[in-house]
């Protein structure tokens, strides 16, 4: 993977992304490796997302997507899932079946996204998370999970699941003043030690919780009701790595389609909820490649509301669950750890 | 690269504590070096900021090294990190 290429492409797409998008059918443009008969050619190039593939000849010229642009290749796909839909959008109410992608809530919370179908042992569940779905750590088993959610008009009526499970976010006792009390320590007794000295240094302020993930379940009402198809991405393909200068995608409540890089790997972070901060350990860290990019479908990653977006590569393999971010960076937890935590497994 | 990698881990292993201490840091990874604002491929430990503020006005025990165990520390602006 040469980030340079990528660069090159992200900055191409910037450049024309605002004239294909005016092109009849298209609803996204992203980077992404040009597939020839299904294979995957090696060449990266611009994914334009259409609703239908329609014959040359039916188009008009100023709707024919170029086969170059700038030099890179283009690569049409059809995005079959918003056909029948096509009036709807991530914050709508979904029926009779919702999609990942889209606005889901805790009853008395605001919105974030649902992300994708996970599925342990013959029953399946609707993955989020615990901020989303669990209004972080106040949630009971059994309380209403609402598609959209309250912050986009979701009422009681609009009841599509109940929350099933989550991983408690641990912000430990003291998040702000010493998070390293612990380590600090440990690094002592080491000195200790050294020093031969039998006594041990023991924290005396309790270490904040160690977080890998910010994941809940809910159990939707039927699993008639929910599918697996990613809005403007599909069914997932299965688990992906998240490797350095990976180009990844996801659909989300506030922000839809959106692609960026994955910049950072084994990421600690603090991360803020409405003012307690939260330590976070391995996490994986998106970003746009150029500050110069702007626009819809190509600024960041992801805003308020996104969260629990399924991040994934551009062979629709998961990689991660998003939960936060800043103006120019997207955090996301490792979808392994994900999983793990909750015991599922994706639903492909 | 993944031997590079394995540098890097150790590294920010050994010094990811201290770097978390320092004032503005939210943030300690693995990741891609920036080079006039643009991502290059090349690995680093990237230790985010909210903002940058210039090494003359900072404390001593503030101040980021440029290389910290012979790898190269990065530098990166990233605002406030919020739950989203």
């Amino acid at each position: 993977m040469d980030a340079q290429l990528i660069v090159q492409a992200m900055q191409i797409k910037s450049d024309y992304v605002d004239r294909l998008l005016d092109k009849r059918n298209v609803i996204g443009v992203g980077i992404g490796y040009k597939f020839s008969q299904g294979v995957n050619t090696g060449a990266l190039g611009l994914v334009v997302s259409v609703r239908r593939k329609e014959p040359s000849s039916a188009l008009s010229a100023a709707d024919m997507v170029p086969s170059r642009l700038d030099g890179v290749q283009t690569d049409v796909l059809e995005t079959g899932v918003l056909r029948a839909f096509d009036d709807l959008g991530p914050r709508d109410r979904w029926r009779p079946v919702v999609f990942p992608g889209v606005s889901v809530g805790y009853y008395s919370s605001t919105a974030g996204t649902f992300g994708c179908l996970v599925r342990r042992a013959d029953e399946f569940f609707m993955l989020s998370n615990n901020h989303v779905l669990a209004d972080v750590n106040q949630g009971r088993p059994g309380d209403a999970i609402l598609q959209p959610g309250p912050s986009d008009g979701g009422l009681a009526d609009d009841q599509i699941a109940t929350l099933a499970d989550y991983v408690p976010i641990d912000f430990g006792t003291e998040p702000a003043e010493c998070p390293f009390a612990e380590y600090s320590a440990k690094m002592l007794n080491v000195v200790a030690r050294a020093l031969g000295s039998k006594h041990q240094l023991r924290a005396t302020k309790q270490t904040p919780g160690r977080n890998l993930v910010d994941a809940a379940l809910a159990r939707p009402a039927s699993p008639d009701v929910v599918s697996n198809e990613i809005l403007y991405i599909g069914a997932p393909t299965g688990v992906g790595e998240a490797g350095l200068g990976v180009p990844v995608q996801k659909t989300g409540r506030t922000t839809g389609h959106t692609q960026g890089v994955i910049t950072q790997i084994d990421a600690t972070l603090r991360i803020d909820y409405n003012g307690t901060s939260a330590l976070f350990e391995g996490q994986i860290v998106a970003g746009v490649l150029s500050g110069a990019l702007s626009g819809a479908l190509s600024g960041a990653l992801s805003r308020p509301g996104d969260s629990g977006s399924a991040v994934l590569d551009m062979e629709k393999r998961v990689v991660g669950l998003l939960f936060a971010g800043s103006d120019v960076v997207t955090i996301i937890n490792p979808i392994d750890e994900v999983l793990s935590a909750l015991h599922v497994t994706l639903a492909i | 690269m993944d031997r590079n990698l394995e540098k890097l881990r150790m590294v920010k292993a050994v010094h990811e504590a201290a770097l978390m201490s320092k004032a503005n840091v939210v943030s300690v990874a693995i990741g891609l070096r920036q080079r006039g604002g643009v991502f290059t491929s090349e690995p680093a430990i990237v230790v985010s900021v909210t903002h940058k503020i210039p090494r003359s006005e900072l404390s001593p025990e503030d101040v980021i090294p440029n290389t910290l165990g012979g790898v190269p520390v990065d530098v990166q602006a990233v605002g406030e990190i919020q739950a989203l």
